[in-house]
């Protein structure tokens, strides 16, 4: 068993800091060791890269409602 | 996160917005750019439409009275503020769920090695919510579980997920979400997301990986 293991539980509670690159060469280590080995968490980790990409996808415009707002307001202020 | 009370940055650019002239504040760009952020960060699951509007509005009456350089931050600002106290009076904010779905008294044997913690069943892979009609599903999926997320993790999630701001543009909106704070909200909140998108998953491939 490695020094540095971590378990299932621990790596799906890392995983945003080993997107967001919050690691320490160690644990980086140890976290990619372990997502290797391990085809759940490996797949687990692929669906919170999935998650944000369906996420930075959700952001459509809008115009009209932007542009009824901004008339509501205008009413408002007269 | 935000309190109601007024902010002393926000003062400062309500007094210089009082010697200028407010009407020229391009305000109009941004909000057409920012609407959709804007309308996610006010709705949650629950609130009534009149509430969200009037978060809304009140942002941009706020905005259009902030220096022009100001003006995001302000609007930003000033409807988390609103969505907050909206939000409060609803209801208690409620605690994102537990993203574990191991069984922590088994153990997995592979290669030599045991991982303390093994997924009760394989998770489904999530390539096929990218693509055709599982993707419309996947997204209305992802705007459902961004309505319930508690109010902090949906700001984290919209600004940084959606909007794709640095995490030192988000944390001067507010001081309490610094980088590290923001991290584990953005886990909570993509682990919501996630967990809804595993669902259309599941019934899209029951069989998993």
């Amino acid at each position: 068993m490695s020094e540095y293991e971590i378990s299932c539980r621990a790596l799906t509670e890392l995983t945003t800091d080993y997107l967001e690159g919050a690691m320490s060469d160690r644990v980086r280590t140890t976290f990619e060791q372990h997502a290797v080995l391990c085809d759940p968490c490996s797949v687990h980790l692929d669906q919170i890269r999935a998650t944000v990409r369906i996420l930075a996808r959700l952001a459509l415009p809008d115009r009209a409602a932007a542009a009824a707002l901004l008339a509501e307001v205008d009413t408002a202020r007269g | 996160m935000a309190d109601g009370r007024s902010d002393p940055e926000d003062q400062v650019a309500v007094e210089h917005a009082a010697t200028e002239d407010t009407a020229s504040a391009p305000i109009g760009p941004l909000v057409e750019r920012t609407y959709p952020l804007l309308v996610r960060i006010a709705a949650f699951r629950g609130a009534r439409s009149a509430d969200i509007r009037s978060a809304l509005a009140d942002a941009v009456r706020a905005a259009a009275a902030a220096a022009p350089q100001d003006a995001e931050r302000v609007l930003f600002r000033s409807l988390i503020r609103s969505t907050h106290a909206v939000e409060r009076a609803a209801h208690d904010e409620t605690r994102g769920g537990d993203d574990v779905p191991v069984v922590p008294a088994r153990q997995l044997e592979r290669d030599g090695t045991r991982w303390e913690g093994w997924f009760k069943r394989e998770p489904p892979v999530f390539s096929l919510l990218e693509r055709g009609r599982a993707a419309a599903e996947a997204r209305e999926a992802a705007d459902g579980a961004l309505a319930r997320l508690p109010l902090a993790q949906r700001i984290v999630v919209v600004l940084r997920d959606i909007a794709g701001w640095a995490a030192d543009d988000v944390a001067r909106l507010d001081a309490k979400l610094q980088p590290d704070v923001q991290r584990a909200l953005l886990h909570r909140g993509r682990a919501t997301v996630r967990r809804a998108l595993e669902r259309v998953a599941a019934a899209k491939a029951p069989t998993g990986v």
